[in-house]
């Protein structure tokens, strides 16, 4: 009798998972933080850019406003990690920032001038210096928030998760990425470039 | 007033209570104590084959300082180079890695850079003061990998600095040896500008330590002397003094140290050897412990103080699961002998829950992550399960099993590393700069 009642509490202590569910869900909104963080590295690097890029390149207004606005847009959104429409408004605004950021360096091209300036090419290895570490900072997020949601919807966590009322959580997508970030052909024969197609705002 | 079938009945409950408390926290100890590795699952460290189907470059093994997978350093390049990362290393506690390899496959220097990083986890836990240079020779790509630590002293652009002005120019030249010395220096150069927090130095904690049990054994040798017939103690007194106070000079920069800490080890030792040698029994076990201390220094000497701890942890280790075990098996013998039914159902039990175990660690592909907590549930089940049949009821079960999770969960939180070099769990946030040539 007593090693039944024995069994069965082990069990349910065994099974609960309430504290793992804490650390991953601590471990995931830490991620996010470091996402957010470099994000936002990134941001900052841009006005110097565009002021290094206008000193040789003034003709480029088209490309370099779309960057400013690209930059300005991303600073206004407040992301909430945890609201599906949020995370990919979010998304799609850095989308947009890197499409105008590839469109700036493959106009850069045609200036020599500018690409032997000293201070464009430490601007240059700081940008890709940033755009490394989002991926990477983007890829452990992607791992914790895969870790967190199989662990909160496996049994038997899943009823302690549905009793304090953890819910799964929204995970960055790559199709959207993928269609924003093409970098156009640059045709340097034609006076004005073809605008590309701008998306929607979402909501 | 409480009869004694009652009281038998109370103790009986509470006996249940603690080891249900004993089970719990076994328990909860078991997962936090897996989980004391970083939470996402360890990248795998060699990989063929990536998701997409593409070929990745495999990641070897951390050897040694140096790694240089397709041929490019001489002999006498490759020892230079670890020479000079060894002081380098010695002096500041960081690590610094180099990696030469003939390509990264499908995937780029960045990826594969920090895949390497984080399979081998460069640089101290905490700071994370990592370093890693990449060459891939077929692709002609060079990069620096920086740790969080270090980010403060080589940012990105000195990371670019450092490949434009002293690795590229010489790997255009085609001399890779040269090439990865000169920037192999100006990292080391870089990072010791960086105020990071001083190295251990094994070496001297070893000696210091032996400097105090010396002064330990002294005044115990000195109290059993000085005990003796026929012998003065006020002078045998001041001849352990006197040796401590030799031993304490010995110590460089400690002596002061020392020497204070000497009333403390001549109050407590000294009349305890005093006393050993009053009984015979005690005479006996001091005589044996004395020369158990004397062999372990000598082994210590001859082997190294890691290996004669690791094979003192392996036999303790082998001792206590002896005698943990030989628990539950005097248990049900006793129930076979005694309570066949009892001990039936036991044994139904018992293998209910270890196939339940198996099956749990089988789902979850055989991670070590489930294995330990797993494993300890069954070790503290068996014992729990069998010592239970034994007369005198569970209290002895729960004893042996509060124990018995505490060594296990010593055993499972400590990482064994049996190569010489191995990575300190350093993070590296992707920081650095990469080149081509």
């Amino acid at each position: 009798m007593r090693l039944i009642l024995l069994m069965v509490l082990a069990a349910l202590l065994s099974g609960c998972g309430y504290n793992q569910i804490q650390q991953k869900d601590e471990a995931v909104n830490a991620g996010w933080s470091e996402v957010l963080s470099q994000y936002k590295r990134r941001a900052d690097l841009v006005p110097n850019l565009v002021n290094t890029v206008k000193g040789y390149a003034s003709h480029e207004q088209q490309v370099l406003t779309q960057v400013t606005e690209a930059r300005a847009k991303v600073g206004q959104i407040n992301v909430n990690a945890d609201d599906v429409a949020s995370l990919a408004q979010f998304q799609q605004a850095q989308g947009e920032l890197s499409g105008a950021l590839s469109r700036l360096m493959a106009v850069v091209e045609s200036y020599p001038n500018l690409k032997a300036d000293q201070a464009f090419l430490n601007l240059q290895t700081q940008l890709e210096g940033t755009e490394n570490r989002i991926t990477v900072a983007r890829g452990r997020y992607i791992q914790l928030v895969q870790d967190y949601n199989t662990y909160i919807r496996s049994f038997p966590q899943n009823l302690v998760a549905m009793m304090f009322g953890y819910k799964t959580r929204p995970n960055f997508t790559v199709e959207n990425e993928a269609q924003i970030q093409d970098a156009p052909t640059v045709d340097f024969g034609n006076s004005a470039p073809e605008a590309p197609p701008q998306p929607a705002p979402a909501g | 007033m409480v009869s004694r079938q009652g009281r038998r009945r109370l103790a009986g409950i509470v006996d249940t209570l603690a080891l249900a408390v004993v089970l719990a926290s076994a328990f909860a100890v078991a997962p936090a104590a897996a989980q004391d590795r970083a939470t996402p699952r360890a990248v795998p460290v060699l990989v063929e084959k990536s998701a997409d189907g593409g070929v990745l470059a495999a990641v070897p093994p951390l050897s040694s300082a140096v790694i240089d997978t397709s041929g490019t350093l001489s002999g006498n390049a490759t020892s230079r180079i670890e020479a000079r990362i060894a002081t380098f290393e010695e002096g500041t506690g960081s690590q610094l890695q180099v990696l030469v390899v003939p390509t990264t496959g499908d995937e780029s220097i960045e990826a594969y850079a920090n895949r390497a990083f984080e399979a081998w986890k460069l640089g101290r836990k905490g700071v994370d003061d990592g370093l890693l240079l990449v060459v891939a020779k077929n692709d002609r790509q060079a990069r620096i990998e920086v740790g969080y630590g270090l980010e403060g002293a080589i940012p990105d652009i000195t990371a670019g600095r450092v490949l434009d002005e002293y690795v590229v120019p010489k790997f255009r030249d085609g001399d890779y040896g040269s090439g990865i010395e000169a920037g192999v220096e100006q990292l080391i150069r870089l990072a010791e500008g960086e105020a990071l927090p001083p190295p251990e130095h094994g070496t001297e904690d070893d000696v210091s330590g032996q400097a105090l049990l010396l002064l330990v054994l002294l005044a115990v040798v000195g109290g059993m002397v000085g005990s003796l017939k026929g012998v003065s103690w006020p002078w045998m007194l001041g001849a352990t003094v006197l040796a401590c106070v030799l031993v304490a000079a010995l110590m460089p920069g400690m002596f002061v140290a020392y020497l204070l800490s000497m009333p403390f080890t001549l109050v407590f030792f000294w009349p305890l050897g005093w006393f050993l040698m009053q009984s015979g029994k005690a005479r006996w076990w001091a005589g044996a412990m004395l020369a158990l201390v004397a062999l372990a220094a000598l082994l210590v000497q001859l082997f190294g103080g890691i290996k004669v701890m690791a094979g003192l942890g392996i036999v303790l280790a082998a001792a206590f699961l002896c005698v943990f075990l030989s628990l539950p098996v005097l248990g049900a013998t006793h129930a076979w002998k005694h309570n066949r039914t009892g001990f039936w159902v036991r044994a139904c039990v018992w293998i209910a829950g270890l196939s339940f175990a198996l099956y749990a660690i089988a789902s979850a592909d055989w991670s070590i992550d489930t294995m330990i907590p797993a494993g300890m549930a069954c070790f503290i089940g068996t014992i729990v399960l069998f010592a239970t049949a034994l007369p005198g009821g569970s209290g002895s079960g729960g004893r042996s099993s509060r124990s018995g999770s505490r060594s296990s969960h010593s055993r499972s939180s400590r990482s064994s590393s049996s190569s010489s070099r191995s990575g300190g769990g350093g993070r590296s946030g992707g920081g650095g700069a990469s080149r081509s040539w």
